[in-house]
């Protein structure tokens, strides 16, 4: 099942990680690629809230459809929990994701290199 | 020994009769090292006295040494680091290590100020130490560790950085309109980026990114109202990875829901 949110998330980033406590978080923030990753731990730029709204999806990537939109990230994190959350840097959740296994291949595609408006989050 | 203070010496003495040990008329001297004086410090400080002398302060502290000598573990160079003492150490030998201690208290304190302007959590490294050498050496190191901290904070956009000029008051439960940004932007593009102080916003659009001051995750923490000051985007995105690990780090302890 795939979950959407619609918002303008603090310092034009996001967190996406299995599990708050454990994460590691990247600590050489910002990367030129505005993306940065640990292995427990991704922060994934997003469009600045005076530029306007985000629109955030996740899902098992065999269900989206993510036609049109360029790969920013592929990597693998840990999630312990069994599941992925996307937080603000506030770490208030945004969307929560169940997944099947301890590791798990997160894909993330947006509409443009930076500052993307649109950001689709595949899980597995 | 001042002229003044020798005569005022020698006038009590025939005062108060304490000649008897030596003959005024013939101006012999039975001179006897073992008579007790009363200690420096009192008004008639130095005089000779019978040994019955006792000071209104020796009175109210029965059992401590009274001496003339001048002490040399009493040195009190101001009320106020005395009484901050938070336990027992030695004192100050010579005014120099006084005055290097009121320096390393006067350092560490305006750095922890600092520091604490920015974010009140912080706490310095605590430190044990029995002298008072000890004592200076760890007021230097929490001032070291104090401005090391704050740098970290300037570097980081916690707090209006050395750069901030203008600024606009932030709106309460919304985003910022038309024209505060348009206000935003200017202010950015006359005084560039308030941490950093480039004149490029880094965003793809050209707007400044509205910086609140004192961030909004921080901000439970202070009573006064927020300020926007505009911000590029490469320090925006270093002052949010730097708040989620102090927010995190902060609901870890338990000090944050």
């Amino acid at each position: 099942m795939t979950q959407s949110i619609t918002t303008a998330p603090p310092n034009a980033f996001v967190i996406i990680a299995g599990d708050m406590k454990s994460a590691k978080l990247p600590e050489d923030y910002p990367t030129p690629s505005r993306y940065a990753a640990t292995s427990s731990c991704i922060f994934a730029g997003c469009s600045p809230d005076v530029d306007g709204d985000t629109i955030f999806t996740i899902g098992p990537h065999d269900q989206l459809r993510p036609a049109g939109l360029t790969l920013l990230f592929d990597g693998v994190i840990d999630t312990p929990r069994r599941s992925v959350s996307v937080w603000t840097i506030a770490w208030d959740t945004l969307l929560e994701e169940k997944v099947a296994t301890d590791r798990t291949r997160v894909r993330i595609w947006g509409n443009r290199p930076e500052f993307p408006d649109r950001v689709v989050i595949g899980l597995g | 020994m001042a002229f003044s203070k020798l005569a005022g010496l020698l006038s009590g003495l025939v005062r108060t009769g304490d000649w008897n040990r030596g003959d005024v008329s013939t101006g012999r001297h039975h001179y006897d090292p073992t008579q007790p004086r009363v200690p420096a410090g009192n008004s008639d400080g130095g005089q000779w006295t019978a040994g019955g002398w006792r000071s209104e302060r020796a009175s109210a502290l029965d059992g401590e040494v009274l001496s003339d000598a001048t002490p040399d573990n009493e040195w009190r160079p101001g009320a106020h680091y005395a009484s901050r003492r938070r336990a027992p150490r030695g004192r100050p030998t010579t005014p120099g290590q006084a005055a290097r201690l009121t320096i390393a208290e006067a350092r560490a304190s305006e750095a922890e100020r600092k520091v604490r302007e920015r974010d009140p959590t912080w706490r310095a490294t605590q430190s044990i130490y029995e002298t008072v050498e000890g004592e200076i050496a760890a007021l230097e190191a929490k001032a070291r560790e104090a401005e090391t901290r704050l740098q970290e904070l300037i570097r980081h956009g916690i707090g209006p950085g050395p750069f901030a000029r203008k600024s606009i008051p932030a709106p309460v439960g919304r985003r910022l309109n038309s024209a505060e940004r348009a206000e935003n932007n200017r202010n950015g593009d006359f005084g560039g980026c308030h941490t950093c102080g480039t004149k490029n916003p880094g965003t793809a659009s050209g707007n400044w990114f509205g910086d609140h001051q004192h961030a909004t995750a921080m901000n439970f923490l202070f009573s006064k109202a927020q300020e926007i000051f505009p911000h590029c985007a490469t320090c925006s995105a270093r002052q949010g990875g730097w708040i989620s690990q102090w927010i995190r780090r902060l609901k870890l302890k338990g000090r944050l829901p």
